[in-house]
């Protein structure tokens, strides 16, 4: 509903006081502008006065000559002529300028801007590359972003979602690597979003996944511009949100979780073997403890002489089936994480001794235990804090627990069958229409140089295929200097 | 939602009722580590079990408990030992079964039909025939300080690495079990004072106990069925005479390649001959009179010890016959390329064995001579 500003100032005031219910920190300013008074409003808690006085205050009290738009330097200024927008405007870090006996209003753009510096994310560090991260404002993320694409295909489109609290988020595609098609989609879900709050990316990110029953994360989340960038250049949107350093980046499948800017900074044999160890640990983070209990309760004639002998010696003292034990020492390892997450650094210390100390070898010694459990936990532990991705490794450990159960009921063949289910889940799992778990499933020989292993990067002509870029190729005879003829490879 | 409660509602029933139906737990468990199997009087088995036991703590070492049944099968006799120790006997551990030599005499597939049949049976066991009863070997407890299974187990393996004995286990002669074209041979127990001393051959005819063949023999049956292992001496006496005495007389070989030519003959007149060349080259462990660098020297050792050995090999080839055991697969043989012959002596192949010409040749050739030369 329009309301025109009305030519009193003194009504305006009013109604503006109104519609913020008299906030306290809404203030004005009176000025003289040709001879006219004048009301300058903003809120002090979003504006930046410095702003306010340089380039509103200053250049109206020099007095020249023109209209308002002419003289005030602020590069944001437009003239509204309906009343009830400019709360909104003020909200947002406006000013607004009145006029005595004009019917339209100025909203100046002097929003403060309290921003941290940029620096490493803490939870995905890497050892060589870049150290930067995202922070908690979209301009400098998105400053990030275009820094390292120099290229107007790069194209940013922006949302406001939350009808309360109106979060920002950018869209960023390659107009010419993404599928127009997944572009539309993820237009289509963003806008479709009704929700009075967005608190942060994950709201985003449940809102709009397919199969939000799956254990599996289907959006990955990163505070790492160069991934976000590797993952717009084969094709992939990237969502940015403003006030989170979290960026989206979708459709991903199940081996982008396994990857991390490392592999491609060192040479290519040592990154293919840090993925296949992560690959590797994938397996071990749910499936030792399940083979554990099945091994010790239902076949343990496949054991080693030697080995057998050594297991039975510490689990013969321990009162539990090994399903208790792994359970116990499962949820108490759960615990500690958690307890280490919450715990400032200060006091972190007491974790480890609570932790390592009494938990690891009180609970042996006292008989509760055994040691080969503790091994086991440990290395499920362990291997699941490889994964570069914390969605992923919380993931794989949930998954663990239901394989526990099963293997305690049924043995091997429990695992067998919990391993079919998953893999089934996992090769019908699609995410914005892309399989999750290409390029195994549908099989694309050609994609595999980047999944289990990372082949040479002049080896790998074509982008993956699993996010139907429009271009697939991106790169031919990188060692051109090798060949006179560059017909041949 | 209908078709969700249903389906949960089948999920929790199977999961309880079926739940853990096989499961073994290990710490239910008592590990058997060997057992043997002895004749006890009035036709009955009595069974010998050895059981490895944990200490509670880690600064105590393990001990062994032996448990004495006697019934009427090797199943019956385990559920009468059951019945005797707490928690659950479970054989899928187990390490090695010996056989009373009493026993042995008679048909020894009733006594391993139980391992054979239970899926979960330690195949990979060691098996091996006692002199006397194994019950007595057994009930030692202790060899030294190496608990009596675990000693035999581990005896057993590194005398196979020597070719003293065959590599066997139960799952290795079933084939030979069932198969009448080749008979199998086992390693022979015999106990010295408080030791088990493992070094010569049981020979079988038919799943029968038949004879023993001394160590040296021993050797050379499994050279002659081509099954060296890694590490194969002989010591021999140089000279005839007797005079010589003292360890200058002797020379000490192993052998480093063995290459078996086995060739099996018919007759018109069906008689059957076997030709068996064996080339060995071999080098030199232990020779005091040290000579070897004369090339002379070194011919005709070889001539002797070629010799020496030719004579072994026929003595151990006159043995084997005499026991009815065909541990070369002569009748596999025959089966194989001559089938007319074995359809008209396979009714009575037993004799006929002892029946058969063997003609062994063995070369030795002496190609290292060690360090010091």
């Amino acid at each position: 509903m329009k309301i025109d500003v009305s030519p009193s100032l003194q009504e305006n005031k009013e109604y503006i006081q109104n519609q913020l219910f008299h906030s306290s920190d809404l203030k004005w300013r009176s000025i003289q502008f040709h001879q006219l008074e004048g009301l300058i409003v903003f809120l002090e808690s979003l504006s930046d006065q410095q702003r306010i006085q340089k380039e509103i205050i200053q250049p109206l009290e020099e007095n020249k000559e023109g209209t308002l738009d002419k003289i005030i330097t602020s590069v944001n200024i437009t003239r509204k002529s309906d009343l009830s927008q400019l709360p909104q405007a003020l909200v947002q870090g406006n000013c607004v300028l009145l006029l005595e006996g004009t019917a339209d209003a100025f909203v100046v753009g002097v929003a403060a801007d309290y921003k941290r510096s940029i620096s490493e994310p803490v939870n995905e560090g890497v050892i060589r590359g870049a150290h930067d991260g995202f922070i908690e404002h979209l301009i400098t993320n998105l400053y990030l972003v275009r820094k390292r694409i120099e290229n107007p295909n790069l194209v940013a489109r922006y949302y406001q979602v939350g009808t309360e609290s109106k979060t920002k988020l950018a869209l960023l595609f390659m107009q010419n690597l993404a599928n127009p098609d997944l572009v539309k989609e993820v237009d289509s879900r963003l806008r479709s979003i009704v929700m009075d709050n967005t608190l942060s990316p994950g709201f985003i990110a449940e809102l709009i996944e397919d199969k939000p029953f799956s254990i599996f994360p289907q959006i990955l989340f990163t505070e790492r511009p160069d991934r976000a960038v590797a993952h717009l250049m084969e094709g992939r949107v990237v969502i940015l949100s403003d006030e989170d350093p979290s960026a989206l980046i979708l459709p991903v499948t199940f081996f982008a979780f396994y990857q991390t800017p490392d592999d491609y900074h060192s040479r290519w044999i040592v990154g293919s073997f840090l993925r296949l160890i992560r690959l590797f640990s994938f397996i071990t983070s749910f499936l030792v403890p399940a083979l554990y209990i099945a091994v010790v309760g239902f076949h343990p004639e496949i054991l080693p002489t030697d080995l057998i002998y050594t297991v039975k010696s510490s689990i013969d003292r321990v009162p539990f089936p090994p399903i208790v034990e792994a359970f116990l020492m499962q949820i108490t390892l759960e615990v500690l994480r958690e307890a280490g997450i919450r715990l400032p650094s200060r006091v972190g210390q007491t974790i480890g001794i609570v932790g390592g100390l009494v938990i690891g070898e009180s609970v042996v010694r006292a008989g509760l235990v055994s040691y080969p459990m503790v091994i086991v936990v440990a290395l499920t532990a362990i291997s699941s804090f490889v994964a570069p991705s914390n969605e992923i490794s919380t993931a794989s450990r949930i998954l663990g627990f239901p394989l526990m159960i099963l293997a305690a009921m049924f043995g091997l063949i429990g695992i067998m069958f919990g391993l079919l289910f998953l893999l089934i889940h996992l090769c019908k799992l699609e995410s914005f229409g892309t399989a999750y778990f290409a390029p195994v499933m549908p099989l694309r020989i050609k994609d595999l140089k980047d999944t289990f292993v990372r082949f040479p990067i002049w080896s790998l002509n074509q982008r993956p295929h699993d996010p139907h870029p429009k271009s697939v190729s991106q790169e031919r005879y990188s060692r051109g200097w090798e060949h006179d003829d560059p017909g041949t490879e | 939602m209908k078709r969700m409660c249903i389906t949960s509602t089948a999920l929790v029933v199977f999961l309880l009722m079926a739940g853990c139906w096989d499961q073994d737990l290990l710490r239910n468990a008592r590990l058997i580590y060997g057992a043997g199997f002895d004749l006890a009087p009035n036709g009955k088995l009595l069974t010998t079990i050895v059981i490895r036991d944990l200490p509670q703590s880690e600064q105590q070492s393990p001990a062994n408990d032996i448990i004495y049944a006697v019934g009427n099968t090797p199943r019956d006799t385990r559920d009468k030992a059951d019945n005797q120790v707490s928690r659950l006997l479970r054989s899928y551990r187990n390490r090695v079964i010996l056989i009373g030599e009493e026993l042995a005499k008679q048909d020894i597939y009733p006594i391993l039909d139980v391992f054979y049949r239970d899926p979960k049976s330690a195949l990979n066991a060691k098996i091996a025939v006692t002199q006397g009863k194994a019950t007595d070997i057994l009930s030692l407890k202790k060899v030294g300080n190496v608990l009596i299974a675990e000693e035999i187990d581990e005896l057993i393996k590194s005398k196979e690495k020597t070719t003293s004995i065959p590599k066997v286990t139960l799952e290795t002669i079933y084939p030979a079990i069932i198969d009448p074209g080749e008979d199998f041979v086992l390693p022979y127990l015999v106990r010295k004072g408080k030791r088990v001393d493992i070094s010569r051959i049981a020979m079988f005819h038919d799943q029968r106990f038949t004879g023993v063949l001394s160590p040296d023999e021993s050797t050379m049956c499994l050279l002659l069925q081509a099954r060296m292992g890694k590490i194969t001496s002989f010591t021999q006496k140089l000279s005839a005479q007797k005079d010589h005495k003292g360890s200058h007389d002797y020379i000490t070989f192993q052998i480093n390649k063995s290459k078996r030519k086995m060739e099996v003959l018919v007759q018109p007149d069906d008689q059957i001959s076997v030709t068996l060349d064996l080339k060995w080259t071999v080098g030199v462990e232990e020779y005091p009179k040290d000579q070897l660098n004369d090339k002379k020297m070194i011919a005709q050792l070889n001539q002797h010890l070629s010799k020496a050995m030719t004579d072994l090999a026929k003595k151990t080839l006159q043995k084997m016959q005499e026991a009815r055991c065909d541990g070369l697969g002569i009748a596999r043989q025959l089966m194989a390329f001559h089938p007319e012959i074995w359809k008209r002596q396979k009714e009575n192949w037993g004799s006929n064995y002892q029946k058969v010409h063997f003609a062994p040749q063995i070369h030795v050739d002496i190609t290292k001579k060690g360090i010091i030369n």
